[in-house]
């Protein structure tokens, strides 16, 4: 709407939308494994689901969700020449990225030290795999947000050359959307 | 490439706001609410689903940018949100069915 008429584009380059594009779709193919298993075998994957820790997802989701928000508003502190906001912000997201992975570290741990290993059954070998991947997607972002946060110190970033930014932030908000649907397909769906 | 669309930053970012807060309080309801126990679990599955799928889509247009992309990529990512939604809750009918 705000660009009829002129230049639609998408932000970054187009080799990361690609990129998240197969990702993406990879994960669509697990989503749909994963509700395939789920209906074959509902009693063992709701007892498994009961086992889960639905807060510490639940503060997971509110985490990741925050730190996509703190990404968005980096992109826009660049456009606007605001480099004290621009790396508040990028703060503020690789923050958010290192509370997910102490908090998932701290779930796994709980997991495994009651004997749930992806080999107890179907449902956490689908549960280990799904947040497992993702959860690797988050280390290689956290990664990535350090890198631009340096970057950011260093002044890379301005209002004319913004794209290694709009890259990362590409990246990590596809991190956040896949979480958005693999917590309630792992705690939520009874 | 920037010039020419100079935005309405601040509005932008307010924007940019509004929509996590509005992301945080549905991921809130869809959490702690909905999945509770107190909804029959139909109406949860598909609540939760499309819950989902509206905060994927948030991200999506707002946060990613899909908002002013152009078309074919924009139509990818509303249609990989629908299609995963929708046969996620096929599949978890088609079990309630018996089918």
């Amino acid at each position: 709407m705000s660009a009829a008429g002129t230049s639609r584009r998408l932000p970054g380059v187009e080799g990361v939308w690609v990129f998240v594009a197969a990702d993406m779709a990879f994960f669509a193919m697990l989503f749909v494994s994963f509700a395939l298993a789920r209906r074959d075998q509902s009693a063992l994957f709701e007892s498994g689901r009961q086992a889960l820790n639905r807060d510490l997802g639940g503060i997971n989701t509110l985490i990741l969700l925050t730190s996509s928000w703190c990404v968005a508003m980096a992109v826009e502190a660049a456009q606007r020449n605001q480099h004290k906001a621009l790396q508040r912000s990028l703060w503020g997201a690789l923050l958010c990225a290192v509370a997910f992975g102490i908090s998932k570290a701290f779930e796994y741990t709980h997991e495994l030290r009651a004997g749930i290993t992806p080999l107890t059954n179907d449902f956490f070998m689908y549960y280990f795999t799904l947040s497992g991947i993702h959860f690797v997607h988050v280390i290689a972002g956290a990664v990535v947000l350090g890198v631009m946060l340096q970057r950011a110190r260093s002044g890379a970033y301005n209002r004319e050359d913004h794209r290694g930014l709009e890259v990362g932030a590409t990246y990590w908000h596809m991190v956040d959307l896949l979480w958005v649907m693999i917590f309630p397909l792992l705690y939520l769906l009874r | 490439m920037m010039a020419a669309i100079e935005p309405p930053l601040n509005r932008r970012s307010t924007r940019t706001t509004l929509v996590w807060l509005l992301l945080m309080a549905v991921a809130t309801v869809s959490t702690w609410g909905v999945s509770a126990g107190d909804v029959a679990a139909p109406l949860a599955a598909v609540m939760i689903l499309l819950i989902a799928a509206f905060k994927i889509r948030l991200v999506q247009l707002h946060f990613m940018g899909l908002r002013d992309a152009p078309l074919l990529p924009r139509l990818y990512f509303e249609v990989w949100t629908f299609a995963v939604a929708g046969a996620v809750l096929g599949i978890y009918f088609s079990a309630k069915t018996g089918g």
